[in-house]
């Protein structure tokens, strides 16, 4: 199924953002939907036992260090690892040097690095111009002192200069810090409790979030240790079901009221789940209608979008964003919130001084190092004009793979947005869990999945949760290339395929 | 094992289409309808299928013909072990519009019905130790439908009785369960009787045109296949882990919903808004 046939010809007010975005074309939503369809209800495609134990063989014979150094973590840490980003089939690599498009472990194998952290990185991991501010700034103040930086200030100001919704911006620790704070601010200031996200969403895992995690439509399932009260203000509707919304929000008007909607303004899982082009848009108005604010959790888009993140490709104005890593350009220590002053002043006691103060708080929040890493990356990500460079990176990639999946007649699917490359081989998060048996199929796909990480590891690609490829200014169309070479190899390797 | 499954209201609409679905899973099925002349249908498919489904003579408002019924069946099968309690109708028009004979025939079908299928059946599966009732209630059994005051009324007395019923018959292995439908295509709104008083000259005549029309823009289009609820009915036949309620439908779903967000206050105005109608004057 070709999802390409897609529309570069953006309705009125899309993509007119004053920095170039790096998106060049939105999918056809109802192509992806119906090819995703076709892939979670189909026999799952794997691989051949012949190639899974090549995968194994590669393993065994060339990561040994890290082989070593995973047993031993095991010890020491919960399951041996702390990332839930990659697949860590049969085990977790030991990385240990990242330099533009490529990453190293510890046995010196050369990856080409897909993850780029979760999404940050879009100059590419180890930038050095932004390195070498960094390391001035260190000599000069070290990373914490717990005080006003002036650091601060000017991130804040670069963010309101790409971003003019963000007329104030809070600097806080994370991604997961930052939707808690958005949402505290949005029942302050509405005075309603009920948070309304889309099935599939991730917005961190504090309490009140963990619901539909991943699939659409499975509540409370990966709740476990919240108590059901934490999560007995927060609704999930299908991705792209504006009618839903509307229904929700009018139940949620008994309950006193709508705080606030959130979002991925690009679907569900960066765009698992992508949206009709002008979903956000339905949204907005709905927001207006029930008195609802509107939150863009723009932890991926925030500037992999462009530097007006989603917002600026739709040309909508939410109510509040959230900046996760991002926001210092990969360094540590990294989120925020930011949007209209009237709402973002409840963190400070309200306009005036007076009201009800939204608390928040974190010692090493807004630390000299994560406000000049990112205040530099933002500085560099304009001059580079690093998202249109990564966005046409992702481009010739999914085009790339489209054209593999056609040769050998596989039911995968993808599709990008801009410098979000989606690849799908098992089905497991198209899932619909509306379907009877649907749910049991989760361990057996997402088996499946880790299989095809593991082959696409072995064939030196790295890649997120074996389903998404983030690609950045450092991916050269000589990068996607060679990538593209590396998953031919591997679909060769899928069960009934043709060629 | 075949189950023996008696349905009532097997002329039309879930009941005939649920007597299909539990024959054809090869289930022994005792279809019962009022008259006998509609079940030609259905006896045709069970020949050409080679079907255990026959058709038997029921009116749940005569204890006569429940008597007779109930007996004939137990002859025929030894035993029943599931009671679909399917036949009704909707009576419909304004409360005010309702006449003593429109109001007593309701409830002597939707809800006195049910009571004298379960007088008759239930002795026999007490002296088993086994079966299953499955009583057809509605959305109206839920929330109070306007213009459908005395079916919502009835269907209301269904969840009740229901509720009762599965207490007394906690200590037995019988079970009690509720399905609640919402609007479906099944030709169930061409069955339901308009109140004879009620005609163009009421004030209330053009609302009542509107809210239906507006009301059926809540059953989400393709939903509204009678499947979803042909799939329950089968579902609380064959799986011991079905819930006492199954509410079936987009309507169902969005109006309990609301009623539990509103908790015990009026959804009235609520409603209104939802189906454009205009708001209300002062009460």
């Amino acid at each position: 199924m070709n999802t390409h046939s897609s529309t570069n010809d953006f309705p009125a007010g899309i993509n007119q953002a004053p920095h170039p975005s790096g998106i060049s074309h939105w999918p056809d939503i109802n192509a992806v939907e119906r090819a995703s369809k076709r892939l979670a209800t189909g026999p799952m495609p794997k691989l051949t036992e012949q190639h899974n134990a090549q995968v194994g063989r590669w393993f065994e014979q060339h990561c040994g260090i890290s082989k070593r150094r995973a047993e031993e973590a095991k010890q020491r840490i919960p399951g041996g690892v702390q990332h839930n980003l990659a697949f860590n089939k049969p085990f977790p690599l030991d990385i240990v040097r990242a330099n533009g498009a490529h990453l190293w472990d510890a046995d010196g194998n050369r990856y080409i690095d897909f993850i780029q952290a979760g999404g940050p990185t879009i100059l590419g991991s180890n930038y050095e111009p932004v390195l070498s501010k960094v390391i001035t700034l260190l000599r000069e103040c070290g990373p914490v002192t717990g005080l006003f930086h002036g650091y601060e200030l000017k991130l804040a100001s670069l963010i309101h200069d790409f971003m003019p919704s963000i007329e104030l911006f809070r600097m806080l620790g994370s991604g997961t810090e930052s939707v808690m704070a958005a949402i505290r601010a949005a029942r302050v200031f509405t005075g309603h409790a009920q948070i309304v996200k889309i099935g599939g969403g991730y917005h961190g895992w504090s309490d009140q979030m963990v619901f539909g995690m991943r699939l659409p439509g499975t509540g409370l399932l990966d709740a476990a240790g919240i108590p059901e009260g934490a999560l007995s203000n927060t609704s999930e509707v299908w991705p792209n079901d504006i009618d839903a919304l509307r229904k929700v929000l009018q139940t949620n008007r008994e309950r006193g009221g709508t705080a606030a909607v959130i979002v991925e303004p690009f679907g569900p899982e960066s765009g698992v789940h992508p949206v009709h082009i002008d979903y956000n848009h339905q949204v907005r108005a709905l927001c207006d209608e029930f008195d609802a604010l509107l939150i863009f959790d723009e932890v991926v888009t925030g500037f992999r979008a462009g530097l007006g993140g989603a917002q600026g490709f739709f040309g909508l104005k939410p109510d509040l964003t959230i900046f996760g890593k991002c926001v210092a350009g990969g360094f540590p220590a990294a989120g925020g919130v930011g949007g209209r002053a009237d709402v973002m002043s409840v963190f400070a006691a309200g306009i005036g001084g007076s009201g009800r103060r939204a608390m928040i708080g974190g010692t090493l929040s807004a630390n000299p190092l994560s406000c000049a890493a990112g205040y530099w990356s933002l500085l560099e990500i304009e001059r580079t004009q690093a998202p249109a460079v990564a966005g046409r990176a992702g481009d010739r990639l999914s085009a790339g793979l489209q054209v593999l999946i056609d040769k050998y007649q596989l039911p995968f699917v993808t599709y990008n947005l801009g410098a979000i490359v989606h690849l799908h081989t098992t089905g497991v998060l198209q899932l619909d869990v509306r379907e009877p048996g649907a749910i049991k199929q989760v361990p057996h796909r997402k088996e499946g999945l880790e299989d095809f990480g593991a082959a696409f590891t072995a064939e030196g690609i790295i890649t997120l949760a074996g389903s998404r490829l983030y690609t950045s200014l450092a991916d050269t169309d000589d990068v996607v290339d060679d990538a593209l070479s590396r998953f031919e190899r591997v679909f060769r390797g899928v069960e009934g395929a043709i060629s | 094992m075949m189950a023996n499954i008696l349905i009532t209201g097997c002329s039309s609409g879930f009941g005939y289409l649920s007597a299909l679905d539990l024959a054809r899973r090869g289930e022994r099925v005792f279809a019962t309808m009022r008259n006998l002349v509609r079940g030609q249908a259905l006896t045709k498919i069970a020949i050409s299928e080679r079907l255990a489904l026959t058709t038997h003579t029921l009116d749940v408002t005569d204890p006569m013909s429940v008597r007779r019924c109930v007996a004939e069946v137990l002859e025929l099968g030894g035993k029943i072990d599931v009671l679909v309690n399917n036949a009704g109708y909707a009576q419909r028009g304004p409360i005010e519009t309702l006449s003593d004979e429109e109001i007593h025939r309701q409830f002597d079908t939707n809800v006195t019905g049910i009571m004298r299928m379960v007088r008759t059946v239930v002795p026999h599966m007490r002296a088993r130790n086994a079966g299953t009732i499955i009583n057809l209630s509605s959305l109206s059994g839920l929330t109070g439908v306007p213009y459908e005051g005395a079916y919502s009324a009835s269907k209301h007395a269904v969840e009740a009785i229901s509720q009762a019923l599965r207490f007394e018959l906690a200590a037995t292995s019988i079970r009690v369960l509720l399905i609640e439908p919402g609007a479906f295509e099944t030709g169930f709104v061409n069955n339901a009787p308009v109140a004879a008083d009620f005609n163009a000259a009421h004030p209330l005549w053009d609302e009542y045109q509107r809210f239906w029309s507006a009301a059926a823009q809540l059953t989400g289009g393709s939903r509204a296949d009678p499947q979803a609820v042909v799939d329950a009915i089968r579902r609380a036949v064959i799986d011991p882990e079905t819930p006492f309620r199954q509410l079936v439908g987009a309507d169902v779903e969005f109006a309990v919903s609301l009623q539990e967000a509103a908790g015990l206050a009026d959804l009235g105005p609520t409603i209104r808004e939802i189906l454009h109608l205009p708001a209300t004057g002062k009460h």
